[in-house]
C-alpha cells in the first residue's frame, strides 16, 4: 500500500491560483518501499531485463561506482530476490524505507532547495539513503521511522504550515 | 460566443510575407465564426530591430557594470511586443477587419511586483470580452502585464505563451466555447526534434502533462507555464505552423484511448551540464551527510542549481550547468569539512575531509600543505571529485511509465548496445531520463526514437 501525505499551500490560498505556485509548495511521502542494491556490476542490466520480464516494476534506478540501486514496492521484495538468483546476481534489500519529497513549482530554476533539504534533515538526524530530483520535485529517501521526523523538519524548513495530511 | 485566442510567435510576424500568412490565420478563424483574440511576440529574434534581446542588449550597453533596473528593464522590453501587436493589427485593419490592440495590462492581466519574471494573479477580462462583443478583434501585447498599480512587468521566458493560455483561461466563465492555438515554425508537438530525427512525427493529440514534460526536458514548442495553466482552467491548447496547412496537435486532459492509455510519447535532449562525483568510501553515513550539506549550501549561496543529485554507496554526485563549472571549482576546491569527533582520549581524534576538484583549481593542494601540521592529531582524507565535462541529458517522455514494463531497461539496454556510456539516471511520472556524454547525445536521440518506434503512427498517438 502506498500512503500519501501531502501539504499543500494551493489549497490554502485561494485567489492565488491561477498560475500554479512558485517555489515549494507541498511535502509528500510515499511509503511501503524497499531499497535494492545489485552488487553484481556485471549483471545489473541482466537483472533489470529479468524483472521487467516478470512484472515487477522499478523506479528511481541510481548508477554506482560498484553496485546500482533502485526502489520496488514492499510487495516485490520477495519476488526481486528470486529473480536475482536466477540471474544469478547479488541483491541486498533495505525495507520499509519512504520517499520524503520536496514539491515545488519550477524546480530547476531554484537553487537552493537541496541544501534546504540537507540543513532541515540533517539537522534533525535523519539519514538521507538516497536523493533525486525531477524539475518539480526533489525526492529523498529515508528510513520509514524517519519520515516523521523529516516531514515536520522539512514543513519547518520551507515554512508550509496551515497544511494537512491528505 | 464562441473565443479563439491566437498566439504568434516572432518568427511569424518578422517579415512581410509571414505576417500575411499570419494573417489569413486570423482571417480564417474569423470567417469561421470565431471571435478572435491574437497575442503578439516581438518581432524576430535576436539581432531584429525591436526583438527583445535587442531592447536587452541597448539597455545593457549603456554600462555593462550597472544593472539596470527591473522595472525600467520591464518598461523597455515590453516594447518589443507593443510595436509587434500594433503593427499586425494594422495588418488586419489594412485587410478591412475592425481591430484594437491592447498592451498586457489593457487586457486586464494584473500581475505581481516580481519585475522580469511577473506571475499573473488574476485577469479582469471585461473590457477584452466588450471589444470582442463589438465585433473587433482583439490583439494583445504577449509576455507582458501590469501590477495593481499600473507599472508594466514582463512574465519571463515563455511569456507570450503564457499570455495566450492565460486569456483563454479568463474568457473561459464568460462564453460558450474557448480554444487556444498556438502558432509557431513546426506542425505540431514532435516525437523529437526534427532537426535530429528525421522521420520525428506530429502528435495528433496529447495531454497537458505530456507536453509539460516534454517542455520542461527540452522541447521547444510550448512553454511549460502555458500548458500548465491551461491544465488548471482546462483549456484546449492547438500547436499549429503558421506556414503550413496542417491539423497540428491538439492538447488537453488525457480523455481518450489515444491520449490516456500508457504509451511513450517523444525523446528529447537538454542542458549542458558537468557532472561531479565525489568518492567517500571511507567516511561514515554522518560525515558524507555533513560533506553534502556545506557542499549544497556552498551552492545555493550562489545560487548554483543542483540536478540528477545522487547519494550513498560511498559517494554523492551532482550535475550543473557547464557556465557554472568554474565558480564551482573556486568554491569546492579546497573545501575543508571536519567530521564528527571520535570518543578517542588519543590521536587520530577525527577525520577532516578535503575536497579537490582536479586541474580546475589549485586550492586543494595548498590546504593540503597548511593541514600537514595537524595530520599528527587528525586523520586527513582527501577526496578528489570525479569530473565529466561536456554532458548532457537525454529523456524518454511516457505517460503512465508504472505501467510499461521494460521501458527503463529498453532504454539502457539499446544505449549499451550502441556504446552509449550512461554515467546517472533519473525518473519522474512522466520521463526517464539519462546523463550523458553530450557527443552521444545525436546517436542517442535517434536510437531511442527508433527502439521504441516513435516514428510509426499509431505507436505514440
Amino acid at each position: 500500500m502506498v500512503a500519501f501525505l501531502q501539504v499543500d499551500l494551493m489549497e490554502h490560498s485561494p485567489g492565488t491560483s491561477f498560475e500554479k505556485e512558485r517555489g515549494v509548495h507541498a511535502i509528500q511521502v510515499r511509503d511501503d518501499l524497499a531499497l535494492a542494491t545489485c552488487t553484481s556490476p556485471d549483471k545489473w542490466l541482466l537483472l533489470l531485463k529479468a524483472l521487467a520480464d516478470n512484472g515487477i516494476p522499478v523506479f528511481h534506478l541510481k548508477l554506482h561506482d560498484t553496485c546500482i540501486t533502485f526502489i520496488v514496492r514492499s510487495e516485490y521484495v520477495g519476488r526481486v530476490l528470486d529473480v536475482s538468483d536466477a540471474v544469478p546476481a547479488v541483491t541486498v534489500i533495505e525495507p520499509n524505507v519512504a520517499f520524503v519529497s520536496v514539491v515545488a513549482g519550477a524546480m530547476r530554476d531554484l537553487s537552493g532547495i537541496i541544501a534546504r533539504i540537507f540543513d532541515a534533515l540533517v539537522g534533525a538526524g535523519v539519514q538521507i539513503l538516497q536523493t533525486g530530483d525531477a524539475h518539480d520535485a526533489v525526492h529523498c529517501l529515508v528510513r520509514e521511522d524517519s519520515v516523521t521526523t523529516a516531514v515536520i523538519a522539512l514543513q519547518n524548513e520551507f515554512e508550509l504550515v496551515g497544511g494537512g495530511v491528505a | 460566443m464562441r473565443v479563439m485566442v491566437q498566439k504568434f510567435g516572432g518568427t511569424s510576424v518578422a517579415t512581410d510575407d509571414a505576417r500575411a500568412l499570419a494573417a489569413d490565420r486570423v482571417a480564417q478563424a474569423v470567417e469561421a465564426g470565431w471571435n478572435v483574440v491574437v497575442v503578439v511576440s516581438a518581432i524576430g529574434r535576436k539581432g531584429a530591430p525591436y526583438a527583445t534581446d535587442t531592447l536587452l542588449g541597448l539597455l545593457n550597453g549603456v554600462d555593462p557594470q550597472v544593472n539596470p533596473a527591473p522595472r525600467e528593464s520591464d518598461l523597455l522590453l515590453a516594447c518589443g511586443e507593443v510595436i509587434s501587436t500594433v503593427i499586425f493589427a494594422q495588418t488586419l485593419r489594412a485587410r478591412g477587419y475592425e481591430t484594437i490592440a491592447l498592451t498586457g495590462g489593457q487586457a486586464g492581466i494584473i500581475t505581481d511586483y516580481e519585475f522580469t519574471n511577473a506571475r499573473i494573479l488574476e485577469i479582469q477580462p471585461t473590457y477584452l470580452l466588450q471589444q470582442l462583443d463589438a465585433g473587433r478583434i482583439v490583439f494583445v501585447a504577449g509576455f507582458q502585464g501590469a501590477t495593481d498599480r499600473g507599472a508594466i512587468t514582463t512574465l519571463g521566458r515563455g511569456g507570450s505563451d503564457t499570455t495566450a493560455s492565460a486569456l483563454g483561461a479568463a474568457v473561459k466563465p464568460h462564453v460558450e466555447h474557448v480554444e487556444v492555438e498556438i502558432y509557431t515554425d513546426v506542425d505540431g508537438v514532435k516525437t523529437a526534434d526534427p532537426r535530429i530525427v528525421k522521420d520525428a512525427r506530429t502528435l495528433t493529440v496529447a495531454s497537458y502533462a505530456e507536453v509539460s514534460e516534454m517542455a520542461h526536458q527540452g522541447a521547444k514548442v510550448v512553454h511549460p507555464r502555458a500548458a500548465e495553466i491551461a491544465e488548471i482552467h482546462d483549456v484546449p491548447l492547438w500547436v499549429k505552423s503558421t506556414f503550413e496547412e496542417a491539423p497540428g496537435t491538439l492538447i488537453r486532459r488525457a480523455s481518450t484511448a489515444e491520449d490516456s492509455s500508457p504509451r511513450i510519447t517523444g525523446v528529447t535532449s537538454t542542458g549542458k551540464l558537468v557532472y561531479l562525483r565525489f568518492p567517500l568510501p571511507d567516511v561514515t553515513d554522518t560525515d558524507r551527510a555533513k560533506i553534502e550539506r556545506e557542499v549544497y549550501r556552498l551552492l545555493r549561496n550562489e545560487e548554483i542549481s543542483i540536478h540528477l543529485s545522487s547519494t550513498g554507496n560511498g559517494a554523492f554526485a551532482f550535475a550543473v550547468a557547464r557556465e557554472h563549472l568554474g565558480r564551482v571549482a573556486e568554491l569546492i576546491d579546497g573545501l575543508v569539512i571536519p567530521g564528527e569527533l571520535g570518543p578517542r582520549t588519543h590521536p587520530p581524534y577525527g577525520v577532516i575531509t578535503l575536497l579537490g576538484i582536479g586541474s580546475k583549481g589549485r586550492g586543494m593542494n595548498a590546504q593540503r600543505t597548511l593541514l600537514a601540521g595537524a595530520s599528527s592529531l587528525v586523520d586527513i582524507q582527501v577526496v578528489e571529485a570525479d569530473l565529466v565535462e561536456n554532458c548532457t541529458m537525454v529523456s524518454v517522455i511516457a505517460a503512465g511509465i508504472d505501467d510499461i514494463p521494460g521501458i527503463f531497461v529498453t532504454m539502457l539496454g539499446v544505449l549499451d548496445e550502441q556504446g552509449v556510456w550512461i554515467y546517472q539516471t533519473a525518473d519522474s511520472a512522466y520521463s526517464l531520463s539519462v546523463l550523458i556524454r553530450e557527443a552521444d547525445s545525436v546517436r542517442a536521440v535517434r536510437t531511442l526514437h527508433e527502439a521504441f518506434n516513435l516514428g510509426i503512427a499509431g505507436v505514440c498517438g
